[in-house]
């Protein structure tokens, strides 16, 4: 679904270039959950916008769902989340769901009933006329990933979603997470970056462990837990191990 | 959270010191012994509004027409240079500075050379208001349609939207707040052209009865004309309020 062959990505500052990104190869497959950890400053979020065609590489190619990233971005293969919900405090949750299909000029009963439907998975639907800033930070990540289906897209890229949120609300976004990603009529890949071990593990098929700036892959580890993955998971020896598989790595 | 009301209780002291104040003027020129050529005592002022036949509604009407008339002009004008200079950068930094260096130049200075090019009618007091009312409204736009953060725009990205979109959808309304703050300087400072207007050379208008009552040493008309022209200021500035509270409603601050 998504193959990175040798990115590399230089900012400049006013202390000279920083390299953000250096020779990065990655390859994600149809449905698959990748979850990207390392330092801070490692590069992770760079690799998101490089995905998004929010930033361009320096050298190196990537290719998103069989196309350039930029066809990718125009084609909606992807939806995208940030740490902070983005939501615009003029809309009504609804109107800032119907946002993307908006602009590419759906009709309105159409985004309407999409937008409803989305609600409606996310626990939202009888929040549909509530403007966000009345919404709990919780409620507004959940718009937020709402709006982020949308266009139903095969992919789906998380820069640190849950990080702003507090534990219980966190573990429970997680598990409607994963109920997304299982849901047959949904099922994207997912390249979810985060600075929690124990979510990374929890959530991902793979964890790909970052090295600090400039950020290369310095380790994959395989998350061999078994689906569906509950509440019970978190009391799993094998969790427990990989938990620490993937601390070494990140030392 | 819910916002502060626009009438009600904390306004009280504010009131009771201004009625002191009366007060203390009606009861204190006298007494002082102060002419009230110099200062005229409350009482002789609002005789004066209050007196029929003294004219001055048709000149606040004139003033009004001119202040509202070239608030509106100002503000157009400074809310489609704003656009302009934020969605065409080059523009922007050709002109910018030079509407800045505008801003050196004593405008009430401007006024008499409005009148030599538009007669001495409606036109340059409008076009004085407007000249006033213009910068605030200029300035605090092309913030506020700067004012979005960078993943609001990168959102829009990865949505293809295009920039004409990019604006209606989300430069505008997040720069609705600044445009509001601009609009008020400009009430109040498009008022004051429009006298400044007046002053210059015309028939009509607050400004008019200033001059005119100052040259006959009539204090009290005078003090009646300003009382008049803060009293518009005032009301353009409540109405302005009222109608943030009702566009911009989720903008709680300030």
């Amino acid at each position: 679904m998504i193959t990175i062959h040798q990115v590399s990505k230089t900012f400049p500052s006013p202390q000279g270039p920083v390299a953000a990104l250096e020779a990065v190869s990655l390859r994600v497959a149809a449905g698959e959950f990748v979850a990207v950890i390392g330092p801070s400053g490692c590069g992770k979020s760079t690799l998101l916008r490089l995905i998004a065609e929010l930033e361009q590489p320096d050298a190196g190619s990537l290719v998103v769902g069989g196309k350039t990233p930029r066809e990718a971005r125009l084609a909606h293969e992807y939806g995208i989340v940030f740490q902070a919900p983005v939501l615009y405090p003029w809309r009504t949750v609804r109107q800032n769901v119907e946002l993307p299909l908006e602009i590419t000029g759906q009709p309105r009963a159409t985004r309407r009933s999409r937008a409803d439907d989305l609600l409606r998975r996310v626990g939202l639907g009888d929040m549909a006329n509530a403007y966000p800033q009345h919404l709990s930070g919780g409620m507004q990540q959940r718009v937020a990933l709402a709006r982020a289906l949308a266009f139903t897209p095969r992919i789906l890229l998380m820069d640190e979603p849950f990080a702003a949120l507090d534990e219980l609300t966190r573990e429970r976004m997680q598990q409607e997470l994963l109920a997304i990603c299982a849901d047959p009529a949904l099922a994207p890949s997912v390249i979810f970056v985060t600075h929690s071990i124990a979510e990374a593990v929890f959530l991902a098929d793979r964890v790909v462990v970052f090295s600090p700036r400039p950020g290369r892959v310095e380790r994959v580890v395989e998350i061999n837990l078994p689906r569906p993955r509950t509440p019970a998971t978190r009391n799993d020896p094998r969790y427990f191990a990989l938990i620490t598989a993937v601390r070494a790595g990140l030392r | 959270m819910s916002p502060p009301r626009l009438h009600g209780a904390r306004y009280l002291p504010a009131l009771f010191l201004f009625l002191v104040l009366l007060v203390l003027l009606q009861v204190g020129l006298p007494a002082l012994g102060v002419p009230h050529y110099l200062l005229p005592t409350p009482s002789r002022v609002w005789a004066r509004l209050t007196e029929p036949g003294s004219g001055l509604a048709a000149h606040l009407w004139a003033t009004a027409q001119a202040g509202v008339g070239g608030l509106l002009l100002g503000s157009v004008g400074g809310v489609a240079l704003a656009i302009l200079f934020v969605a065409i950068r080059p523009l922007e930094r050709a002109f910018y500075p030079w509407v800045l260096v505008s801003q050196t130049l004593p405008s009430a200075a401007l006024a008499p050379l409005l009148v030599i090019w538009l007669g001495n009618g409606l036109a340059p007091r409008l076009a004085m208001a407007a000249l006033f009312a213009f910068f605030p409204v200029l300035v605090n736009t092309t913030q506020g349609l700067r004012q979005i953060t960078p993943e609001q725009r990168d959102l829009l990205r990865a949505w293809g939207a295009s920039s004409v979109q990019t604006f209606r959808l989300l430069r505008i309304p997040a720069a609705l707040p600044a445009l509001f703050a601009g609009l008020r300087i400009a009430a109040t400072l498009a008022v004051v052209g429009a006298i400044v207007g007046e002053l210059a050379g015309s028939s009509e208008g607050l400004g008019y009865v200033i001059s005119i009552a100052t040259y006959h040493l009539q204090t009290d008309r005078v003090f009646a004309a300003v009382v008049l022209a803060s009293g518009l200021s005032l009301l353009l500035s409540v109405l302005l309020h009222i109608a943030e509270r009702q566009i911009v409603f989720w903008h709680t601050e300030g």
